[in-house]
């Protein structure tokens, strides 16, 4: 069945605005509408899902074709990101209802709404200036989510955060809107895939600087290094559902844009396939420093922070690699981090919610006694992260490793098994300090709906990790979209 | 495998044989050191009647099963080892083992024989087998280069076939590969346990060390074992370097005998060597002894199993 | 019924008991009782197919992941050998496992993780790719990692280093793979073999790397050895024995894969031979005899019993790679042989040391001492153990170390033989130390009245002991099984018959050593009995040098605690754990190197900005210079 996509950007915007309305006659509906938004763009994205299996779907708001209207393709790549955001969306929500009074509730309930609402906007939309609304909406989300702070230190904003994020998020802000400038003034023409069908008539020195202004800006809404020194301070002092959405909503469609306009639009503009290196090497350097970083961290916090920006750079690197197994790879892995993820985010402010400031490793200490469901969920999310088998993060590196082993790319096979190590090092210490029963820990129950919704996701773990075959089609897809422009520019044309 | 009546033959008399000797040789070196010390020393038979004694004796004490059990395979060890022996160039069972298989029977003893004193419960037995085994680990690295070089030098690790490369006149492997005899009689010293290698049983330090506890028929197992161990090892000697004794054609029996003889003679060389030299030292400590082992016969066994194996490759 | 050519059939078996176990881990007998029959079952099925002869060794059978790309399964000759000896040892431990677990407090799923690995290590062994080969690897290596952690000091530092060796044997995996996709393009056995025929040198060189990280780690070759007598030390009772026994096996299988099947014997002898040595195969065999000897020698300095034993087994597993490395058809027959040895004595001492735990909660040799008085069975299970590591003759271990020193010798390698007579030195020397601290010497008042092993454990044990002697007398009977996988592999077997084997320098008849020894027992046996038996007095009542036993004299009088001290001063200077040292040094150097990473990521915000600019500048000169820009 088919259901317009642009119904996920109309149905949040709806709830967006019922929010300051309904909280003036009844405070306590306010704080449920936002949960019900995502719940309608969950549907709505059930409803579409299957399409995607036969290609993209697309639809045009107001009866306009490109250029004048606004064209929504929701290609199965995006379907599939769109979907795992809809997902992590609704688990950083739904994980919070235990009928305990919370500061900013209803702040921040919207803003996680808010920033799914940019985030699947821009994955969508086949609009490049669109797509900068939306990077805009979920930017300034963004900024509210990481001055809210954690829970039991609700005195201050986490302003370090919220101030670097605006700053940065500004000046990618202007970075984008200056590429987008210099392609619409050489195409005069916004939807993307005209874009990317002139583009091979315009001067390389405009797609270049292009190149160079959006990379800048998207790499640092997809904490790429060395963009992303905005992300720790904002994992540091925001609560674990930000992190969750930073991790995998807000940086994951900034990650889709960056891929889409660099493969798409400019890299044929470019010589040498020299996007796809740039990317690839930037991609491998961020996973190393990544992982190394969260390797030496002390705070879960930033470690699981400097995983993202990890698993980004995996990401990116996997995209770029431009062959079919490492977009496959790519897709498996960006599926693996989105369901894992927000696992540990959750288990681990679960665990750490007594602390105060930093939530030092060994507050996870006898966790699978003190609670052995959050344990159990925490240590499948953990393995997940890895890459053990059944998970689909094990199906991404190995299809990355063989689709870097068979271009020959030893160096970034090294750099990913040194990653791989790191990653194994820090992600194992939390491990042991689960496992470490040595002293006892009072008992301490999982909240329900944090419990079932971890429970839901480590499901979808083993669902794909033991049956990764479905999703082989809308994989063809997304390699079919990153592999040959054409291919997009086929599907936009309406 | 086909057994001639020679063959059936001695493999009866060999243990038999090894008895004989054994205690002969001990006797023999009694009167050797007393002479060396200006006494008239015990008669050469003196061996024989102490076994007789020990095994007549109306009682014995045990600590446990486990100690009779040493005993037992004391014997069952020696026992074994002698038979894959070659004597007087008569292979006897040689040939269905090689020296590999003689070198891991010869431990059977030892080991049985420790554990039965470990059973005893008496410290200065454990402490004199740990000192024992110390020993096997100090010597073993040149005696296995040792070994090794023979091997790699005579092409086979059948003992009996070694011998028979032997055959003729200056074809012994002493001659042929004299650093390594010298490594080997160095490690026949301890193994033969005279000193300065005779930390295990150090009478005066540790009462015997793994006999304290033994007395009566037990100790008269223990006194078998190193008779006959004394053969096997001296034996291995002239095997392995001094052409096994074989001086006549060993077709007839009057040949066979007369090599047997040779043998036994060129043995019982070897064991007074190391008899003359026991008399001369003191004890040596432990760490002493590893470190002699680890040192100079190993120098001399390396550089000989260099020669083998560089001669071999055909580079000289 | 052709079952395990439907290798499925047999993961399915073992599957169902592992999911059972796993799921009723809470009622701890049912799940016992599940993995025992199921893992039975699968014994069963493996040892009916293979005496039947019905190994299909080119059927293979696939499971489709994605369209082009499908785990595949098969057995031939070659992994069955190190099927069957996993798939057999299984029920025994498990069996075994029934009376120390049940006592256990219920805090971990024992079977069910137990029952997982053991999965995984059958599907080691049946795999056909290498992706399947990874599946069922991290299948089995993870499980323990829970299994580890037995509550006793430095057991969080044990799992660590299992966690992080076991990450980098994954990676070794990992890394074979990205080498034979690659190179074909697949990762199917027969792409690996086409891999390293196509393949330059550095490819193969890389391929022997990375397959002794991958796979030495497991098997504990230094130097990846370092974790193995930390896990094994701290293993729960029960599974160190198939952990030993069984899992390191799948180490060896990986090794000979990379280097008899991936590689294979015309690859190496490409790159010269001494007397049919190759250079890889040189380096590989000296790995493993230094292995052997470390191996031997650290097992000789401790007290834990358990580290002990774990040690002997890394010395024992180099003995295997001596094998592999020297190559031919004696030396592998060796390696192969001491594969079954090795399993099976291996698991009858950690049997047997585990049922000592069991009954007295000790495992350090100065504590204990004794225990022949009160667990005889035990002791006897236990020294036919000790003499099959030691390849004592009145066991089968010494048909597979005679195998691979004849090996050695034929091809004139002059080196190895005395580090390997060494290592067996050290044997020696640590087996004894393991039976005066444990079972020799004065029994603790404290432990006098502690029964023997229950007959639970003690079944599985006597099983494996019976076996051990049998073998002995006819070293040809293993023999069948190995010159089958051999031509699996490619590789002529050495002459045998039922009874004795031969090499190309020697020979060994089982049975006439037996029978001489047989004969030595008679005589020996004779002139015993001919006196009455001696008459049975107290441990106490021994010979003190004239001084009055003191009352308590028990504690004194064990002489256990530093058994070798004399070598241990002389020796640990140089075998002062520096390979360990190492590691943590690069553990180190990484954290450093890790820290100056994340310091460019501080959040700094001056930085941060001039580090903006300049990704953009260097871009920007990326771009000029080779996207053609300008």
């Amino acid at each position: 069945m088919t259901v317009d996509p642009v119904l996920l950007i109309v149905i949040p915007l709806v709830a967006a605005f019922l929010v300051p309305i309904t909280s003036i006659f009844m405070k306590g509906l306010a704080k449920w509408i936002p949960l019900l938004g995502l719940i309608g763009m969950a549907v709505v994205m059930a409803l579409d899902f299957g399409d995607l299996y036969d290609g993209p779907v697309t639809s045009i708001t107001g009866g306009f074709g490109p250029p004048w209207g606004i064209s929504i393709i929701m290609t199965p790549f995006g379907g599939l990101l769109a979907t795992g955001m809809i997902g992590v969306a609704l688990f950083v929500m739904i994980s919070e209802i235990d009928g305990k009074k919370r500061a900013h509730q209803t702040v921040y309930n919207t803003m996680v709404m808010m920033a799914t609402t940019g985030a699947v906007g821009m994955v969508i939309t086949g609009d490049i200036f669109n797509m900068f609304v939306f990077l805009e909406i979920t930017a300034i989300a963004g900024v509210v989510l990481a001055a809210i702070p954690r829970d039991g230190h609700e005195k201050g904003l986490n302003w370090r955060g919220a101030a670097v994020y605006a700053l940065v998020g500004g000046v990618a802000s202007f970075l984008v809107l200056a590429g987008i400038a210099l392609l619409y003034g050489a195409t005069s023409t916004l939807n993307i895939y005209q874009i990317a069908e002139r583009i091979e008539g315009v001067d390389t020195f405009v797609v270049g600087a292009a190149f160079l202004t959006m990379f800048i800006g998207l790499g640092i809404e997809s904490e790429l290094f060395p963009l992303n020194g905005w992300a720790p301070e904002v994992y540091r002092g925001s609560k674990w559902g930000t992190g969750s959405l930073f991790s995998g909503v807000i940086g994951k469609a900034g990650l889709l844009a960056l891929l889409r306009i660099s493969f798409v639009v400019l890299s044929p503009g470019l010589e040498n396939g020299i996007v796809m290196d740039i990317l690839l090497w930037v991609g491998a350097a961020t996973y190393l420093f990544g992982e190394a970083a969260a390797f030496s961290s002390k705070d879960l916090y930033r470690v699981l922070g400097y995983s993202s920006i990890g698993v980004f750079g995996l990401l990116v690197a996997s995209f770029s690699l431009g062959v079919a197994d490492g977009i496959r790879g790519g897709t498996m892995l960006l599926l693996g981090h989105m369901l894992a993820k927000p696992i540990l985010f959750s288990m681990m402010g679960f665990a750490g919610r007594k602390k105060k400031g930093d939530v030092p490793l060994s507050s996870l200490k006898g966790l699978i006694r003190s609670s052995p469901s959050a344990g159990i969920i925490m240590t499948i999310g953990i393995l997940a992260l890895i890459g053990m088998p059944p998970s689909p993060t094990f199906w991404g590196k190995y299809f990355l490793f063989s689709a870097a082993g068979s271009e020959g790319q030893w160096l970034l096979i090294s750099i990913l098994i040194i990653g791989t190590l790191f990653e194994a090092g820090y992600l194992g210490r939390m491990l042991f300090n689960i496992f470490d029963t040595r002293k006892e820990r009072k008992a301490d129950t999982l909240p329900l709906a944090r419990g079932i919704m971890g429970a839901l996701f480590v499901f979808f773990i083993f669902l794909i990790g033991f049956l990764p075959g479905p999703l082989e089609d809308i994989i063809t897809f997304v390699i079919a979209e990153l592999i040959d422009p054409l291919n997009y520019i086929s599907w936009g044309s309406i | 495998m086909t057994f001639s009546t020679t063959s059936w033959v001695m493999i009866f008399l060999t243990p038999i044989l090894a008895f004989i000797l054994g205690h002969l040789f001990l006797g023999i070196s009694r009167k050797f050191t007393a002479r060396i010390h200006r006494r008239v020393g015990p008669p050469v038979m003196q061996q024989f009647i102490d076994v007789m004694k020990l095994f007549g004796k109306r009682e014995s004490t045990t600590h446990s099963w486990v100690q009779d059990m040493g005993a037992l395979f004391a014997v069952i060890g020696v026992i074994a080892s002698i038979l894959f022996i070659p004597i007087g160039g008569e292979a006897v069972l040689s040939f269905q083992g090689d020296l590999i298989v003689l070198a891991y029977l010869l431990v059977i003893a030892p080991l049985g024989m420790a554990l039965g004193t470990g059973a005893t419960g008496n410290p200065n037995s454990a402490i004199g087998v740990s000192r024992g085994l110390m020993l096997m680990m100090a010597y073993e690295l040149p005696f296995a280069m040792v070994l090794v070089a023979v091997m790699l030098y005579y092409d086979t690790a059948s003992l009996g076939d070694i011998v028979a490369a032997q055959k003729g006149a200056f074809n012994w492997a002493i001659l042929a590969l004299p650093l390594s005899a010298i490594a080997a009689d160095l490690s026949l010293q301890a193994m033969l346990g005279e000193k300065p290698f005779d930390q295990p049983v150090a009478p005066s330090e540790i009462a015997s060390g793994p006999m304290v506890e033994f007395g009566g028929k037990y100790l008269g197992m223990l006194m078998v074992w190193h008779a006959m161990s004394i053969v096997v090892e001296a034996g291995l000697f002239v095997d392995l370097f001094l052409g096994g004794g074989v001086i006549f054609p060993g077709d007839s029996v009057l040949g066979l005998i007369g090599n047997i003889i040779v043998w036994a003679i060129l043995a019982l060389m070897m064991w007074l060597i190391s008899v003359s030299i026991n008399t001369v030292f003191g004890r040596f400590k432990m760490g002493q002894s590893l470190k002699f082992y680890w040192g100079v016969p190993t120098l001399l066994a390396l550089l000989s199993l260099s020669y083998v194996v560089i001669s071999n490759l055909g580079v000289i | 019924m052709n079952l395990i050519n439907e290798p499925a059939t047999l993961l399915i078996i073992l599957g169902t008991g592992a999911g059972t176990a796993l799921l009723l881990w809470k009622v701890r007998w049912m799940a016992a009782l599940m993995s025992i029959i199921s893992s039975a079952i699968a014994a069963g099925v493996v040892i009916h197919t293979g005496l039947l002869g019905k190994i299909a060794s080119n059927e293979i059978w696939e499971f489709e992941i994605f369209n082009d790309l499908s785990l595949t399964l098969g057995t031939n000759w070659f992994s069955y050998l190190f099927l069957a000896s996993i798939a057999v040892l299984a029920p025994l431990v498990l069996i075994y496992s029934w009376e120390p677990m049940r006592t256990r407090q219920k805090d971990r799923p024992f079977y069910g993780l137990f029952m997982i690995s053991l999965v995984g290590a059958v599907g080691v062994t049946m795999a056909r790719d290498l992706l399947t080969l990874f599946l069922f690897w991290e299948l089995m290596t993870w499980p323990v990692i829970l299994l580890i952690g037995d509550g006793r000091p430095r057991s969080g530092k044990a799992m660590k280093l299992y966690f992080g060796f076991g990450m980098l044997s994954a990676s070794g995996i990992l890394g074979i793979l990205s080498i034979v996709s690659w190179s074909e393009g697949g990762v199917a056995y027969t792409d690996a073999v086409n891999a390293m025929a196509d393949g330059s040198t550095g490819i193969r060189i890389a391929m022997v790397l990375l397959g002794a990280m991958a796979f030495g780690t497991k098997a504990a070759l230094a130097p990846f050895h370092i974790w193995a007598p930390a896990a094994y030390g701290h293993t729960e009772d029960p599974f160190t024995a198939f952990f030993s026994g069984g899992l390191s096996k799948t180490g060896i299988y990986g090794a000979f894969l990379v280097v008899d099947v991936f590689i294979g014997t015309t690859i190496l002898i490409s790159y010269g031979s001494v007397n049919g040595l190759t250079p890889i195969g040189f380096f590989i065999a000296i790995t493993g005899a230094i292995t052997a000897l470390i191996g031997g020698i650290m097992a000789m300095m401790q007290d834990d019993a358990k580290k002990l034993l774990a040690y002997s087994s890394i010395s024992q597993l180099g003995y295997i790679f001596v094998g592999l490395g020297v190559g031919g058809s004696t030396a592998t027959a060796g390696a192969l042989y001491h594969v079954l040895n090795h399993t099976a004595f291996k698991a009858v001492l950690f049997m047997g040391l585990g049922a000592v735990i069991y009954r007295t909660g000790e495992y350090r040799l100065s504590k204990l001492g004794g225990m022949i008085h009160v667990m005889p069975l035990t002791f006897w299970c236990f020294l036919v153990g000790i003499f099959a590591a030691a390849a004592i003759p009145i066991t089968s271990g010494l048909a597979s170390k005679w195998l691979i020193y004849e090996g050695a010798l034929e091809k004139g390698v002059g080196i190895l033989v005395p580090i390997l007579f060494l290592a067996s030195a050290a044997a020696f020397l640590y087996s004894f130390r393991i039976l005066q601290g444990g079972f020799m010497g004065q029994l603790r008042d404290e432990f006098k009245d502690i029964k023997e092993a229950p007959i639970t454990m003690l079944i599985p044990m006597i099983i494996i002991m019976i076996a051990l002697i049998v073998v002995a007398f006819i070293p040809g009977l293993p023999m069948e099984l190995i010159s089958r996988a051999m031509a699996d592999i490619g590789m002529e077997a050495p002459e045998y018959s039922l009874i004795s084997l031969e090499s190309g320098v020697g020979s060994y008849s089982g049975l006439v050593v037996m029978l001489a020894v047989v004969a030595g027992f008679i005589t020996a046996v004779l002139m015993f009995f001919s006196r009455p038996l001696g008459r049975h007095i107290d441990l106490r009542d021994t010979f003190t040098a004239g001084e009055e036993p003191i009352p308590n004299m028990d504690k004194r009088y064990h002489y256990a605690w530093k058994f070798y001290a004399p070598y241990e001063r002389f020796l640990r200077p140089y075998f002062n754990n520096w390979i360990g040292k190492g590691w943590a040094k690069v553990y180190k150097v990484s954290s450093q190197v890790a820290r100056l990473h994340r310091s460019v990521m501080n959040g700094d915000m001056t930085g941060y900005i001039w580090l903006i600019f300049g990704a953009m500048v260097l871009v920007g000169m990326v771009l000029y210079r080779y996207g053609g820009w300008f």
